[in-house]
């Protein structure tokens, strides 16, 4: 089910008014009610993958608290090691078995042999990257003893589900959003109140931005040989902004979704745009997914506290991987070594954590070496989303050889629209976040107040693009 | 929970407030703004009376230059057709035409697109912004639930159709950035030049047209001359003896023009087709009333 659906605006309140009027007296019930919810949100996609969903639920649920009847060491470590190879083997499987596959016959041809082949049609769960990081961080926990295992199945299956944040995460932590399962909900309208703001301003970003530069991005990079130089710079930002408003959109929705049932839910997106250095625009980017790997494989690997040499190790291990996450193609590789390549630096001059403030706090405009900063780290994060977005590495070069033509020309599109027809749009949204830099979100406030939250409605229905629907990119990782 | 609700319900009134006030705008523009599209323009013909009119798709409104046929005939025509118009638009824009103006002959272009019996999907675009009008609503209505919807909820279709019929037209037309049909009487350029040497295939169904017996009836009603043509098609491989054999007074031109020099693509032709297209209409059509 998308949240930016008929299907999702008629379901959300029925779960709600069930939830308020119906569950409100039993945590039990609460939490069955947000599992049996979070199972047919899931289900309305592909029902029969709700059996993986349900088996990773288990597994990991019986691991933990078989880790905690143990004392061994060694029985706790074997376990930890049951939990990985189940999830990570899923995951495998499902997301990297035909690219293993592919370059295994790829270098065997190489050298020589001849093979065949044997790759499946498998097709890639939805939220399978979320879910499987969300339960891993559980195990791991438990055997790190940061967390005790819960006995409760139903609040830990309703934790592994829970369906604003499932399949596009944010990636929860269990230690934060677990106990929540554990207690009772009461209704905060405050909360609720932030949490409607909220989904509003995600769905601002998806379908005013997201959707229409996806229109434009995936003419341009489709066709990029034809085009300017102008128009492939245009493609790539228009693309930058596709991917983080169609992300941090879903996430907004996400959090304003788990507010409305008095959950809190991690931020995800700081204003990563607004950063002066690659190591902040990183401390901005899907904050989830960033610091889970950092405390599950950067610290465990020494993190930066290990001699240079090993330093660079983890910072590489961490970016690669971290791209690798995003799917089975050598361009997220790529992208995750480029990251790393602009990062080390930071790290290895002891700069990484310069700017952890906000830009410009206190002022209305920047400063000119702010503005300089700022520039040069969105034009890294560009160079960054050629690779991302191309669908190979041979494209990405292409799409970049085509931008050093320097000709700069102004072009209409198949599209009947002219290349820089969403301007207009991208330097509204980024007016609206540099005068909200300082909150979780522009709409952010308790009170009810309807004068912005309106502007934004209008914004919505005039400028949303609602012909050519579009999937929210997250789901294919 | 109280508050709560209120102010959900503060925020549907006010985006139901919204809808309202943007389906006003958005279709005033349609009835009064610079034309974006040929139905608006034909909502603006009063009391015309011609000698022909031409309707169909944009390979009618490619193909038959009106300025031809009155230099060569003195005839007095209007090029009608709709880019994409399958069946039901084409009887839809008989029907409007009627509603307010006259002709003595209807030349009705109809090809592979025959059998289509339901909207389409971007023909029926242009319509959409006047489904208020029962007139219009009714030839939908049968197609769909969606288009009650349409009808029914204020600027929802705006909002799904943004980027044909959405804000970038209404901004253009209130620019003054319109279409001007009056010149062409009509007709429109194809651009482009055809690079693939390769047969254009389809297939007809050999069945009746519900939307092309309503147009007969009505003509027989109104007594206008009724005529069907097919254009030119870059090397046609198809059935169009279905059409000989379902529609009176029909033509196949599909065969004529055999050069790839003359196409904008299989199925269009660029202006200087047009043009000898144009001449051969009248030729066939017109022998009468040549100067």
């Amino acid at each position: 089910m998308l949240f930016n659906s008929i299907d999702f605006a008629i379901f959300l309140p029925i779960v709600f008014i069930l939830y308020w009027f119906v569950a409100n007296k039993n945590l039990k019930l609460q939490n069955a009610l947000i599992l049996a919810a979070s199972y047919v949100f899931y289900g309305w996609w592909d029902w029969r993958f709700l059996s993986l969903l349900l088996f990773s639920t288990m597994i990991d649920y019986t691991i933990a608290l078989q880790m905690e009847k143990r004392y061994n060491q060694n029985h706790r470590k074997l376990l930890l090691f049951l939990s990985l190879a189940v999830n990570l083997g899923l995951l495998g499987f499902f997301k990297y078995y035909n690219f293993f596959i592919d370059n295994f016959t790829t270098a065997f041809t190489f050298f020589g042999g001849t093979i065949q082949p044997n790759t499946l049609s498998i097709i890639l769960p939805v939220g399978i990257s979320f879910y499987t990081f969300q339960t891993l961080s559980y195990t791991i926990d438990v055997y790190r003893r940061k967390i005790e295992p819960t006995k409760d199945f139903l609040s830990f299956a309703a934790f592994v589900s829970f369906f604003p944040q499932l399949v596009a995460g944010p990636i929860e932590r269990a230690s934060n959003l677990l106990p929540q399962f554990h207690n009772k909900r009461e209704f905060d309208k405050d909360e609720a109140i932030i949490g409607v703001k909220q989904i509003i301003w995600g769905l601002f970003k998806k379908v005013v931005i997201a959707d229409n530069c996806a229109q434009f991005a995936n003419e341009i990079f489709a066709n990029h040989a034809q085009f300017s130089s102008a128009t492939l710079i245009l493609g790539v930002i228009y693309f930058s902004f596709q991917i983080y408003c169609d992300f941090s959109g879903y996430s907004d929705i996400a959090i304003g979704t788990a507010r409305l049932f008095n959950f809190k839910l991690m931020v995800n997106f700081r204003y990563p745009y607004f950063s002066r250095d690659i190591a902040e625009f990183w401390r901005r980017w899907h904050i989830s997914l960033t610091t889970w790997f950092r405390d599950y494989v950067y610290i465990p690997l020494g993190g930066s506290r290990v001699s240079r040499y090993k330093q660079i190790r983890n910072v590489f291990l961490v970016f690669i991987v971290s791209g690798f996450w995003h799917g089975a193609n050598w361009t997220f590789i790529v992208w995750g070594a480029i990251n790393a390549l602009f990062f080390i630096p930071l790290l290895l001059s002891k700069k990484n954590r310069v700017n952890t403030d906000t830009i410009a706090y206190n002022k209305l405009l920047p400063s000119l070496r702010e503005i300089i900063s700022l520039i040069i780290t969105y034009c890294i994060a560009l160079f960054g989303w050629i690779f991302f977005r191309a669908s190979s590495i041979k494209d990405a070069i292409e799409y970049i050889r085509g931008i050093l033509k320097w000709d700069f020309s102004i072009e209409m599109l198949k599209i009947e629209r002219f290349s820089f027809e969403i301007i207009p749009l991208i330097l509204i949204l980024l007016g609206i976040e540099w005068f909200s830099r300082n909150k979780e979100f522009p709409l952010f406030s308790t009170k009810p107040n309807y004068i912005k939250v309106s502007f934004i409605i209008a914004m919505i229905l005039i400028f949303g693009s609602f012909s050519i629907p579009q999937d929210f990119i997250y789901f294919q990782f | 929970m109280k508050n709560f609700v209120k102010y959900i319900f503060g925020l549907v009134l006010i985006l139901v407030a919204f809808m309202y006030l943007l389906d006003f705008i958005y279709s005033n523009v349609y009835q009064n703004g610079a034309y974006r599209n040929k139905v608006m323009w034909m909502n603006d013909l009063k009391s015309e009376s011609l000698d022909f009119v031409i309707f169909g798709s944009s390979r009618a409104n490619n193909y038959i230059v009106p300025n031809i046929i009155f230099d060569k005939t003195g005839q007095r025509g209007l090029n009608l057709a709709i880019q994409a118009s399958g069946p039901l638009e084409i009887e839809l824009a008989v029907r409007e035409f009627l509603k307010n103006n006259t002709a003595k002959r209807f030349f009705i272009q109809v090809d592979y697109s025959y059998n289509k019996e339901t909207p389409d999907k971007t023909g029926q675009l242009s319509w959409l912004p006047y489904i208020v009008n029962n007139n219009v609503y009714k030839v939908f209505k049968p197609y769909g639930k969606e288009y009650f919807f349409y009808k029914h909820i204020p600027f929802y279709r705006y909002q799904m159709f943004d980027s044909r019929i959405g804000y970038r037209n209404i901004i253009l037309s209130g620019l003054e950035k319109g279409l001007d049909y009056s010149p062409s009487r009509g007709y429109t350029e194809s651009t482009g030049k055809l690079k693939i040497d390769k047969p254009y295939k389809f297939s007809l169904k050999d069945k009746q047209n519900p939307h092309l017996i309503n147009i007969n009836e009505v003509c027989k009603a109104k007594k206008i001359e009724l005529i069907y043509f097919t254009s030119p098609i870059y090397k046609p491989e198809g059935n169009f003896d279905v059409l000989k054999k379902h529609l009176p007074n029909y033509y196949d031109f599909s065969n004529e023009l055999q050069n790839l020099e003359l196409y904008t693509n299989p199925v269009h032709l660029n202006k200087q087709g047009a043009s000898i297209f144009t001449e051969l209409f009248v030729e066939v059509f017109f022998s009468n009333n040549i100067n």
